[in-house]
């Protein structure tokens, strides 16, 4: 299961009660997708592969094809979506559920991008 | 696959459409061309806004543009009206090879542009009537050359609309077509993930060099910035990585079989990567003078762009909050979005799309008359 100790996971994750959903492409990811928007305390159920996966709480309103945290982050920590794939790095700790975009993810381009 | 029909031409090649293309070569003649072209029916105008005083590469890369477009088996005939002569003989001659009837107008013997304007509705008229005998013929997948390209994406393109396009483009790879894809620096930092995927290793490097050449040409930050703009952002792409991640997928999972040069045909059936910029006009101007007769382009945003000369495939997502966006889209991926339809579901309405507008169907950008075209610049001006 899905970042079952995080403190945002709901204590009884049933999917179908969700209010959005979002899609995880791979287990070594720890960003998810929104396919549906989301407000605030929401419960989003993580989509992977067909399954209906867990439910998370997010903690801010986040629209559709925008990113969610799906475990704690520290800042510097690598931001991995596409099948593990480092898509940048956390410029800031961000907690589970959050909105995960510009304001607390900063590139990785190679030649000191930062 | 359903059977289709494309206009045959003498080289082999297949088109999916059968224009009187008027091209004007450099600015000089434009305004003729754009006369002429609004007094025949059905003209399509690809007028060159710079073409003069050329040098380098760009003298290349432009004269190979404009023939791969003239000699292009969607046109059915082409009326060149230029000042250099010698340019557009040279371009016609492409044309005419291929079994395409082809005039030049030229712009000195003319004497005045009022002078040309109306003999150039002359020549165009009788192109026009030659073109319009050309009937469609039985054709096969492995006639298909299709361009690939994807604009104003947001958080849902890598994630759905390219992974749907990837599973056509290795539909159709398998049955023998040919498909491209370019925007080189949007390919920086999956660049990985296609070298794992080419023929030889040769290529791969030479693909990851590419790459890493368009890239440097300006500062990350800079890059960075013109790479993921303010849709794609507000879309909810955060860094030029993850959109590039999301850029490849649209080249699903075949063999890269090799690395083209802007406007350069493909040789033999597979999939090639063409070093073109990412901006939607230069990028698919590089594919269509490549041959692609037909394009798949997924946008997130709802990007309003089709080429004039090669039917442009829109794939897209809408829901209740974004209905304008339906008035671009030939394909709505909408229900994958909302979880009524799987990927490979989507894949088959994209493939029977593409091969509905290749046998004649209208796309939406064709019937408003969005058209552009533009060629790639390199070089400095002189």
């Amino acid at each position: 299961m899905l970042n079952a100790d995080a403190p945002h996971t709901a204590a009884t994750p049933d999917p179908a009660r969700a209010d959005a959903r979002a899609l995880l492409l791979n287990a070594d990811d720890n960003v998810a997708t929104m396919m549906s928007p989301a407000s605030a305390g929401d419960r989003v159920a993580v989509e992977s592969e067909g399954d209906p996966g867990a439910v998370i709480i997010v903690a801010d309103d986040v629209a559709v094809g925008h990113k969610i945290a799906l475990t704690d982050l520290a800042s510097g920590e690598e931001i991995r979506k596409y099948g593990g794939e480092v898509i940048g790095v956390a410029s800031q700790d961000i907690r589970s559920g959050e909105h995960v975009h510009e304001h607390n993810v900063r590139g990785i381009e190679p030649g000191g991008q930062t | 696959m359903r059977d289709i029909a494309l206009y045959r031409r003498q080289d082999g090649r297949a088109g999916s459409r059968n224009q009187l293309l008027i091209i004007a070569p450099e600015v000089l003649a434009n305004s003729v061309a754009r006369r002429i072209a609004g007094a025949v029916a059905d003209a399509v105008l690809v007028v060159e806004p710079a073409g003069r005083a050329l040098v380098d590469v760009d003298r290349e890369t432009t004269l190979r543009t404009l023939t791969g477009l003239a000699a292009h088996p969607n046109v059915g005939a082409v009326l060149i009206v230029a000042y250099d002569a010698a340019l557009a003989e040279h371009m016609a001659a492409a044309a005419r090879d291929v079994g395409t009837p082809a005039a030049v107008l030229d712009m000195v013997e003319c004497g005045s542009t009022i002078e040309a304007t109306s003999a150039g509705i002359r020549l165009s008229t009788q192109l026009a009537i030659e073109a319009s005998e050309r009937i469609r013929e039985p054709a096969e997948p492995r006639d298909l050359i299709v361009g690939l390209k994807c604009g104003l994406s947001d958080g849902l393109s890598g994630l759905v609309l390219n992974p749907v396009v990837g599973r056509v483009v290795d539909k159709l790879v398998d049955r023998g077509a040919r498909c491209m894809f370019g925007e080189s620096a949007e390919i920086w930092g999956a660049e990985h993930i296609l070298a794992r995927r080419a023929r030889s290793d040769v290529l791969g490097k030479k693909m990851v060099a590419t790459v890493r050449e368009r890239h440097d040409r300006s500062s990350s930050a800079d890059m960075e910035t013109a790479v993921v703009g303010p849709e794609n952002r507000s879309g909810g792409i955060t860094t030029l990585t993850e959109k590039a991640l999301g850029n490849v997928a649209k080249t699903g999972s075949a063999p890269i079989d090799g690395l083209l040069n802007y406007a350069e045909a493909p040789p033999k059936p597979g999939l090639y990567f063409m070093d073109t910029p990412v901006a939607a006009a230069e990028a698919t101007t590089g594919l269509v003078a490549g041959g692609a007769h037909a394009l798949l382009f997924t946008t997130g945003v709802g990007n309003p762009f089709g080429h004039l000369v090669a039917p442009t495939v829109k794939v897209g997502w809408s829901d209740e909050s974004t209905v304008a966006r339906r008035d671009h889209l030939d394909v709505d991926l909408g229900p994958v979005v909302a979880g009524e339809e799987s990927l490979e579901c989507a894949a088959d309405r994209v493939l029977e799309a593409l091969l509905r507008v290749a046998g004649g169907r209208l796309t939406r950008a064709e019937v408003i008359k969005e058209g552009g075209y533009a060629v790639a610049r390199e070089a400095p001006s002189v």
